[in-house]
């Protein structure tokens, strides 16, 4: 027999265990909705096929003396179960074969829920991708006559920790302690969670962003989900206190790598009432004043200073020989600490590519982050063969802030429409 | 905007794919006569039936040893039979608690639920007057226990048996627990004491020797820095 594969947990993901709990799942949610209905035993003839292919995928969280690990998993890969549960729940290093993503159908929907010590968006796509390539080479004879049974070209298993190979020694920290405005409201009964969709067509919104706003995609939406928080809550949002939202920056294009681990850090933009040094702010305004400041702190060496801090204080030997449940007192003290800058998340995992043959069988792709402690609503985004879905997970009973963010959106003249899990009817 | 074939909300200028007759950001009635359909199921009702079985059951036990002391305090204004009702409540409210709510291992869970189950049997045999079972046996046969079950779970799980190694090391020093009562004076009945780390060091040892260089692999990741 030969010896096991093991690799330690990258730069970002050594938080994600130790803050893991009910309220903060650190979980996130990759959908695939084809255009049949899912069989579920073929959907787990393709898990089993293409879990042994990712060694990123195949591995159980063991936890040293002094750190966490991810070692070969090796068991029967995750049973596959129709989806009968609010989405992004926990996943225990305990159960589930031991896996730490699971995934569950329903109707025409496969869901890949993906503990983030394991992948960023990025990588679970990644894997998502080849599982739905291996689910349609199953059920459809005429495609497995096209396509050969094994790894797409493109697709990457590349595990290597980015943060560790980039980072640049000796870096101040560039995080300032911040804090931000955090929504608050009656919560949705029962730990229940709240997820609602909005669809629109990509080149409309690229009009909209481009045309009347002169920012990007990602600017306009990051900007009304500002805007929506802001607006629903005005007289709340102080100048010590402003609207705060992170934005996750995919670090793989500006340092030339694939890795399937976690390699991204956040920038964020704010609104507040000191912003423009006025009472009254219109959404032009902020528009322009959420583009300028993405912006500003889009460059390269900017975002490598932001993660450079966290790495160079990984590589303290003192640092590193803290017993893991002293290390985690702090990793949580540090957490909780900077979990306050911020009043929510978007993310855009961006366009999602599949090879022309598989096209035909896939009608969308979504994501979803889960909501968390602080943060209990988010935005996610992801686009597909030019439509686009804005995904907002939420922990409220109100609707107040998508309400206001679609109908911004809807005014813009982009048609939009709306899908949810059924928690606000 | 293009007329489609899906229910418009008024109000917010959106078009809504649900089964529903509202909107959902304004509640709204819609506009449209047009089939919606759900793509999530429904579940709100399925959550927490387990939980409402859990609480029945620590309420009870709660109620019943209340009930219990406050009797056998009125009674003589001293407690004695009634302690042996809030051990065991104790103790079934532990055992079901690691067994529903928790999310241990299954090697963490047997371990506990013998330190709780040689907790519990202690407190007996102290409520009846320390005759020294509990210490004498009790202990050493759960450590034995325990081992051997280990020791099953390592043959059957035969693909990770070294994420056992540190157990069983934990395991030796367990065992000298026993010894060490029996120094103390506490125990009176070492034998089955050092049957239990015989046992434990016999495992250890078997493990680290037999195991091999995948033993050691097994601790430097464990240990690593
Ligand atoms: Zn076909
Ligand atoms: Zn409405």
């Amino acid at each position: 027999m030969r010896e096991k594969r093991w690799h330690t947990l990258d730069n970002t993901a050594n938080v994600f265990p130790v803050i893991a709990g009910e309220n903060l799942t650190n979980t996130y949610r990759l959908s695939a909705v084809l255009k049949e209905a899912i069989d579920p035993l073929v959907l787990q003839k393709a898990v089993d096929i293409v879990t042994p292919r990712f060694p990123g995928f195949d591995v159980r969280l063991r936890r040293g003396v002094f750190w966490y690990y991810l070692e070969e998993n090796g068991k029967k890969p995750p049973r596959v179960r129709e989806e009968n549960m609010y989405p992004c729940r926990l996943i225990h290093a305990t159960k589930n074969n031991s896996y730490l993503f699971r995934v569950t159908y329903y109707r025409n929907r496969i869901n890949l829920s993906v503990f983030h010590a394991l992948a960023d968006g990025f990588g679970g796509f990644n894997f998502m991708k080849e599982l739905v390539y291996q689910y349609l080479r199953l059920a459809h004879s005429e495609l497995a006559e096209k396509k050969k049974d094994r790894l797409a070209a493109g697709t990457s298993l590349n595990m290597e920790d980015s943060f560790l190979a980039h980072y640049r020694k000796g870096n101040k920290s560039a995080y300032k302690l911040l804090r931000s405005f955090h929504l608050s409201g009656r919560r949705l009964p029962q730990g229940g969670f709240g997820v609602m969709h909005g669809l629109m067509d990509v080149a409309e919104i690229k009009q909209v962003a481009r045309q009347k706003y002169g920012c990007s995609i990602n600017d306009y939406l990051v900007s009304c989900m500002v805007w929506a928080i802001y607006k629903a809550n005005r007289s709340r949002v102080t100048g010590r206190r402003p609207v705060r939202c992170a934005v996750p920056v995919n670090l793989r294009p500006y340092f030339n790598s694939n890795t399937t681990n976690n390699f991204f850090v956040m920038i964020s933009a704010e609104v507040g009432p000191d912003t423009l040094g006025q009472e009254e702010i219109t959404f032009e305004e902020l528009t322009a004043s959420v583009r300028d400041q993405l912006a500003s702190q889009l460059d390269k060496d900017h975002l490598e200073q932001i993660f450079s801090y966290n790495v160079s204080n990984e590589k303290i030997l003192a640092a590193r020989a803290v017993p893991l449940p002293l290390k985690n007192i702090a990793i949580k003290y540090v957490y909780y600490k900077n979990a306050d800058a911020n009043t929510t998340t978007v993310t855009n995992v961006g366009e999602i590519k599949l090879e022309s043959e598989y096209e035909p069988y896939v009608d969308m792709f979504t994501a979803y982050l889960a909501f968390s402690r602080g943060q209990e609503l988010k935005g996610s985004i992801c686009s597909y063969k030019g439509r686009l879905a804005y995904s907002i997970s939420s922990g409220f009973e109100d609707t107040i802030v998508p309400r206001i963010l679609f109908r911004q959106i809807a005014a813009d003249g982009i048609d939009v429409e709306i899908e949810t899990n059924g928690v606000w009817y | 905007m293009k007329e489609k074939e899906k229910n418009r909300c008024p109000a917010c200028q959106v078009y809504i794919n649900d089964d529903t007759h509202f909107c959902p950001l304004c509640g709204s009635v819609l506009e449209g006569e047009y089939q919606g359909v759900n793509t999530y199921p429904d579940v709100k009702g399925h959550k927490r039936i387990i939980n409402l079985t859990y609480r029945i059951m620590v309420f009870i036990a709660v109620a019943a040893s209340l009930l219990c002391v406050t009797i056998d305090f009125m009674r003589d204004y001293r407690l004695q039979w009634s302690l042996f009702v809030v051990a065991a409540s104790l103790y079934a409210i532990y055992i079901t608690t690691m067994f529903i709510k928790d999310n241990k291992s299954y090697k963490s869970r047997l371990f506990f639920a013998a330190v709780a189950t040689v907790l519990f049997l202690s407190s007996i045999d102290y409520l009846v007057g320390f005759r020294r079972w509990s210490v004498n046996y009790v202990l050493p046969v759960a450590i034995i226990v325990v081992e051997l079950f280990y020791v099953l779970m390592m043959a059957l799980n035969f693909r990770n048996w070294q994420s056992y190694i540190i157990l069983e090391c934990g395991m030796v020093v367990v065992s000298l627990l026993p010894i060490v009562l029996a120094i103390a004076g506490i125990s009176s009945q070492p034998l089955l004491g050092y049957i239990a780390l015989g046992l434990s060091l016999f495992v250890f040892l078997g493990v680290v020797i037999i195991g091999g260089s995948r033993a050691r692999a097994e601790l430097s990741r464990r240990f690593r820095v």
